[in-house]
């Protein structure tokens, strides 16, 4: 297994041998015979699940957590909890109440659930060996949507002082979780996850979402490690705004042209990841995963690639 | 992108059926190639493919719900629904 591999793809290096990084999420909980609640919850149970899915999978790096509720549930926001995906954020303080109203704070290492992962996070790290540990925080527009709610996308573009304000606050909130993995964990790597991002115009991408990515950037840069956008959905109108936010690494949806993504990080000297097909592929089997491995690991590459699900 | 559709007043949600389909399960590949959807998520009305990866603000939805609207009634709940969405954005 190669962390070294995965460090040198993200930062758009070439590497011998492309490296692979499952993310595995609350599938490694199935593996252990436990349900996403118990695991998400226990910091032993965590760490072995991590550790139990890298050796499965013979992975190179592999999340901690895959978990976009972290941030939100640590504030105090009600969240519901599934026994095989992980919680979801069900209510939006925001909605209705402006930020100086609603009482929430930046949330730190003691509060809320981030005492259970940084634990498992210290755990896993000690037994992982040779695997990159990669942190995934929650970005800062899809808090701002766990915030805010649906409303958050006609702020925008109808009220954007108002957005900008909101973005803000969730801008800290997603760097200090980007700190904690960085450096109180110990993440060899950390990305901003922003399942949304896909979701907006380029324009409102680049006005809104770049300059809220910057203080999860600076702090996962100044505690040394390297960072990471990961995205979901059809990101192809942005994916080359993706590549100038600043961070290493752009890791990409199975929905995705992997030709396109790889030209794109080569253009700005940014690491890759995607993508093969977890619904088409993995889930569903209506395309051959060999096959779709073949495909993606042709056309990511050698340099800077990290082959991972999309 | 449901979200959106799950934040809209009761009055509106009266009269339109919204379903989330998972693209997890054949019957939501099915409903997908039935719908000539192309890309996920994407929000549909009336069987159009109207929003493509975009969540769109409210005053886009509204629009898009009133000219798909069956009856003046609901075209008058619809406005209602709008006007009172975007007074927060006067």
């Amino acid at each position: 297994m190669g962390k070294q591999a995965v460090l040198d793809a993200y930062q758009g290096k070439y590497t011998p041998v492309v490296p692979w990084v499952p993310y595995v999420g609350v599938h490694g909980a199935y593996l252990i015979g436990e349900t996403a609640t118990k695991v998400l919850q226990d910091p032993n149970l965590l760490a072995k699940a991590v550790v139990n899915a890298a050796e499965r999978y013979k992975a190179d790096g592999i999340p901690l957590v895959f978990d976009l509720a972290i941030e939100a549930m640590s504030m105090g926001i009600e969240a519901k909890w599934f026994d095989d995906n992980p919680p979801t954020v069900i209510a939006h303080p925001l909605a209705d109440k402006p930020l100086t109203e609603a009482g929430l704070k930046i949330p730190g290492p003691n509060d809320g659930r981030w005492p259970v992962i940084i634990e498992a996070g210290k755990k896993a790290k000690a037994e992982l060996g040779d695997v990159a540990l990669i942190g995934l925080a929650c970005g800062p527009l899809t808090l701002a949507s766990h915030l805010r709610g649906a409303k958050i996308f006609t702020d925008m573009v109808k009220k954007p002082e108002l957005a900008q304000e909101i973005l803000a606050f969730a801008a800290k909130a997603s760097a200090e979780a980007a700190r904690i993995y960085a450096e109180e964990i110990g993440c060899d790597i950390v990305a901003l996850v922003e399942p949304v991002g896909s979701q907006v115009r380029p324009e409102t991408y680049d006005k809104f979402v770049i300059p809220a990515c910057q203080p999860g950037l600076d702090a996962i840069h100044k505690a040394g490690k390297v960072s990471a956008l990961y995205i979901c959905g059809d990101a192809t109108k942005i994916v080359e705004n993706m590549m100038y936010t600043g961070a290493s690494c752009v890791c990409v949806d199975e929905q995705l042209n992997m030709n396109y993504v790889r030209d794109g990080a080569l253009k700005y000297g940014r690491g890759f990841g995607g993508n093969l097909k977890l619904t088409l592929a993995l889930s569903l089997g209506i395309v051959d995963p060999r096959e779709d491995a073949i495909v993606s690991l042709a056309a990511g590459g050698k340099i800077g690639y990290t082959f991972s699900p999309g | 992108m449901v979200d959106v559709l799950n934040s809209l007043p009761d009055d509106v949600k009266d009269f339109i059926e919204y379903k989330e389909w998972s693209i997890k399960n054949p019957e939501g590949i099915q409903m997908f190639m039935a719908r000539k959807g192309r890309v996920l998520p994407t929000l549909c009305i009336n069987e159009a493919c109207l929003y493509e990866s975009i969540i769109p603000t409210l005053d886009e939805l509204y629009d898009s719900l009133i000219a798909a609207a069956r009856t003046s009634n609901q075209k008058d709940i619809l406005s209602h629904a709008l006007k009172k969405a975007m007074e927060e954005y006067e």
